[in-house]
């Protein structure tokens, strides 16, 4: 009973921590449309600005509380509306979840860059009260200081949040603009005015939630933060994304079962060592495929949505025959001269590089497949990768197998994996799915690389490269021809299955699913195809990286957060593509030296890539794709006026 | 509750107006005018641009040349919201209501400039004049059925009525009887000041509303005038 009892008292403010961030995420959802990744993001601006002037600069609490909560955090938000997310408010709902995973990538980079917070994080952040560490007994039982603000100021803002948003004429303008811009502004409501004031608020929250976080983690860095979010939108998943104090509840609950599973549990057992770190994304997964507050919600739609241009044509699909041949002919000139470049003049270092490029080109057309094709978002690409690379480590090491097999073994497996994801989560579509394949990566991280078959031990398990009949790929010169050779196959591969009957349903899935259905389409179906197909290439590309890299290694190349790092990358280049994953595999690997050979801190790679954002709120074709469509344009006018005259 | 124009100067003109959706063009040197204290039916097949018409009207689409004057102001290129403040009221076709806001929600929307007192009046009329609403007041619209939908749209723009009134497709999904109703309530709106713009498949209804007519075919205008002069037009374009 003890133990029940202080475990229930531990495991509330946690309760609290992880609830005040679900109804962040659930209040910037219903007020901007946004299920925002980034909140975790915005929540660690304020939290470093606070630990900087408070703990690093000395300021007292009351001024380092009011700039880094009152005046940073609304700032925060307000320019991420009037740079970004303004211009997508009528946009398709997966713009704005890309352009939220590109803040979460760049976010923290910038914070880290313009507070000189250095690489490492920075320990012993501070509650925002004094004597925070203060503890209250209760005879056996104690709480800290900084635990009881957290939870006073936790049941507070839920309150006014909740109070606001039902009862003012401000909360019903936020609720209707997220519906329709659009018809708000027929009624004579200035939307863009409305908007700003929801990120200002939701920012305002963020950055509350984050200097009451701050003093649970021994130090101030981004990845505590993201680690978080997750438990707090399986929290938000509770509230089915719409119940402010359903999302406070899902939290505490969240919290106090984390602690009850802690106390209970015998440490050391597989179980204990397996469930406990893995509850959040469990629970996420579970509560987004089984909970019918989630399974009954769609997503209201604008009845103005027709007002918008539909989407253009792929530049490719539209240009004439003449420009068509020419296109092709410097495709050809251009591959001609990259490959002789790579084997006459490259030396081994960047033979190496672009090989990886050429290798991620492949696993980044899997993001083609995904996203471009089907439209939906994954961010559980890097793990099928990881699953290839695995597969063809453990296949080739324990039984024997030759290479090549296991590297093909490795792609059905990521497809078989990719599937099985797949059918619980596809009927969600949307934010939900994404949020699944989150979940199911994070428990991947967290878990399955640990057991023994199939992340191996502490060291990466080795891969050797493989031999063909009497072709060996040892060198690392054959080995960048089989990856080209690969590149080739599977690019073909992938738009012949646009151009054919699966890209064509998908495509009439993404133009409307009602209609397609009618049509005697079976969404599911489909979409199942696309995943498992997506996880196989993704797999295949892995299991290659393994073999060039020399070893399968999880933390240096499929982390999770390589895999939103991957998707964000495609997306702004340009997700509807060939080239567009090409040319993301190049950017990828060749940017850093660009970077080191203009003298700039590698920190400002996910900085600019996360920038890259800001451009896609403008084209969400892709950049690569609008160039694409505006070169074209003036050759083909060149064209015309010489038949002309 | 705003000064008279000086004569002969209509509420609403658009100066030869084109206009379109990315690379489509929908509509090439539109021009027509909307006298104050009338009511103008703008009538053509499908694909005509009456929608496209009504969006110019109230902001939601922005001309690619040409001019939108209201009450003798140039409103062209604005924002949806101001022009809707300068007292353009446009009731968009379809079920266009606001599904995750209960029907109470969506009427005080549009009325929240009322005041309080302003609004819980404007509020009475709303039901009043639809009474199937009242009883619904704290569902939310998306789950009302779409005759219902129509009508609480209506309800909005009709519970205080605007300067200029633009409806698109009043009678599209409405039952005969409720059609009748809605407009005997947009023959007083009529009578009591309010300019409209009506557009119709249904064109007895509307001609008998209006005192001219235009007819718009493949994004240019047919013929405007006088209801009267309508002509063999009438059985040509609108059956």
């Amino acid at each position: 009973m003890h133990d029940l009892i202080s475990a229930l008292l531990r495991g509330f403010p946690i309760g609290c921590v992880y609830g005040l961030v679900a109804v962040g995420v659930v209040l910037t959802y219903k007020t901007s449309g946004v299920f925002n990744l980034a909140f975790g993001a915005q929540a660690f601006v304020s939290a470093a600005v606070y630990f900087v002037l408070h703990v690093r600069d000395g300021w007292p609490i009351a001024p380092a509380f009011a700039v880094a909560v009152l005046v940073v955090a609304p700032v925060v938000g307000f320019v991420l509306d009037l740079a970004l997310f303004r211009h997508l408010r009528s946009a398709p709902p997966i713009a704005r979840h890309v352009v939220s995973i590109g803040l979460l990538v760049g976010i923290p980079a910038i914070v880290v860059l313009a507070l000189h917070f250095g690489t490492s994080p920075a320990y012993g952040p501070r509650g925002i009260v004094p004597g925070g560490l203060v503890v209250y007994r209760f005879g056996e039982y104690a709480v800290s200081r900084d635990e009881l603000t957290t939870i006073v100021v936790t049941f507070l803002a839920v309150g006014l949040l909740s109070a606001l948003l039902r009862l003012t004429a401000a909360g019903l303008r936020m609720r209707a603009v997220v519906e329709s811009p659009r018809m708000t502004e027929l009624a004579g409501v200035n939307a863009n005015r409305v908007g700003s004031l929801s990120w200002m608020l939701s920012g305002l929250f963020a950055g509350l939630a984050g200097v009451l976080l701050a003093p649970l983690f021994p130090q101030v860095s981004a990845d505590n933060f993201f680690l978080l979010i997750v438990a707090a939108i399986a929290a938000a998943a509770f509230a089915s994304l719409s119940s402010l104090p359903l999302a406070l509840v899902g939290g505490l609950l969240l919290g106090l079962i984390g602690q009850l599973l802690a106390t209970w549990l015998p440490t050391g057992s597989l179980l204990a060592q397996g469930l406990r770190p893995s509850f959040p994304f469990v629970a996420l997964f579970v509560l987004l495929v089984f909970w019918p507050g989630l399974r009954r919600r769609r997503e209201s739609t604008d009845p103005l949505a027709a007002v918008d241009p539909p989407p253009p044509q792929l530049a490719a699909d539209v240009r004439s025959r003449e420009l068509t041949l020419l296109t092709r002919a410097l495709t050809v000139v251009a591959a001609g001269v990259g490959l002789w470049w790579v084997l006459a003049v490259a030396n081994a270092f960047w033979l190496l590089l672009v090989t990886q490029a050429v290798i991620l080109s492949i696993v980044f057309l899997s993001v083609t497949v995904i996203t471009g094709m089907a439209g939906q978002i994954s961010l559980a690409q890097a793990v099928f990768a990881a699953i290839g690379a695995f597969t063809t480590a453990q296949l080739a090491n324990r039984f024997d197998v030759p290479l090549l097999v296991t590297v093909l073994a490795g792609a059905a497996i990521a497809a078989i994996v990719g599937a099985l994801l797949a059918l619980p989560a596809v009927r969600l579509g949307g934010i939900h799915l994404t949020l699944a394949t989150l979940a199911f990566a994070l428990f991947f991280e967290n878990v399955l690389v640990k057991v023994d078959w199939i992340g191996g031990s502490a060291v990466p398990p080795r891969v050797a490269r493989p031999v063909l009949g009497p072709i060996d790929f040892a060198g690392d010169r054959s080995f960048f021809f089989l990856s080209v050779a690969v590149l080739v196959v599977v690019g073909s591969l992938v738009m012949l299955v646009r151009a054919g009957t699966t890209g064509r349903f998908l495509r009439a899935l993404g133009g409307s699913e009602v209609a397609a259905a009618a049509v005697g389409i079976n969404p599911a179906r489909a979409r199942v195809t696309a995943f498992a197909l997506s996880a196989a290439i993704a797999g295949l590309g892995g299991g290659l990286l393994a073999m060039q890299q020399g070893q399968a290694n999880y933390q240096a190349d499929f982390s999770v957060g390589a895999g939103l790092f991957w998707i964000v990358i495609v997306v702004t280049l340009g997700a509807r593509t060939v080239e567009g994953a090409v040319q993301g595999g190049a950017a990828l690997k060749l940017f850093p030296q660009a970077l080191k050979a203009v003298g700039l801190s590698l920190t400002w790679q996910p900085v600019l890539f996360g920038l890259g954002a800001l451009t896609f709120a403008r084209h969400p074709e892709g950049i690569v794709e609008h160039g694409k469509r505006t070169s074209l344009a003036a050759v083909q006018r060149l064209l015309d006026r010489r038949t002309r005259t | 509750m705003t000064a008279p124009l000086p004569g002969g100067t209509p509420l609403l003109e658009l100066r030869g107006v084109s206009a379109g959706y990315g690379p489509y063009r929908a509509l090439f040197d539109v021009s027509l005018e909307v006298a104050e204290a009338s009511t103008v039916a703008l009538l053509g097949p499908n694909g005509a641009g009456k929608t496209t018409v009504a969006r110019l009207c109230s902001g939601l689409v922005r001309p690619t040349s040409g001019r939108v004057v209201f009450a003798g102001a140039e409103i062209t290129g604005l924002p949806p919201w101001r022009i809707a403040r300068a007292g353009v009221s446009h009731a968009p076709e379809g079920r266009s209501v606001f599904a995750s806001l209960t029907v109470e929600e969506n009427l005080a929307l549009e009325l929240a400039s009322l005041g309080r007192r302003g609004m819980a009046s404007a509020l009475a009329r709303a039901y009043d004049l639809f009474p199937q609403l009242s009883g619904r007041r704290r569902q939310l619209a998306g789950t009302l059925s779409g005759g219902e939908q129509r009508m609480l749209m209506l309800a909005r723009v009709l519970a205080h009525p605007p300067r200029l009134l633009v409806v698109d497709e009043l009678s599209l999904g409405l039952a005969p009887v409720v059609l009748e109703q809605v407009y005997a309530t947009l023959h007083t709106v009529r009578d009591a000041g309010t300019s409209m713009l009506v557009i119709e498949q249904h064109a007895s209804h509307a001609l008998a509303l209006a005192d001219r007519v235009v007819v718009l075919d493949k994004g240019t205008v047919m013929y405007a005038g006088p209801t009267a002069e309508l002509g063999d037009l009438r059985t040509r374009f609108l059956g």
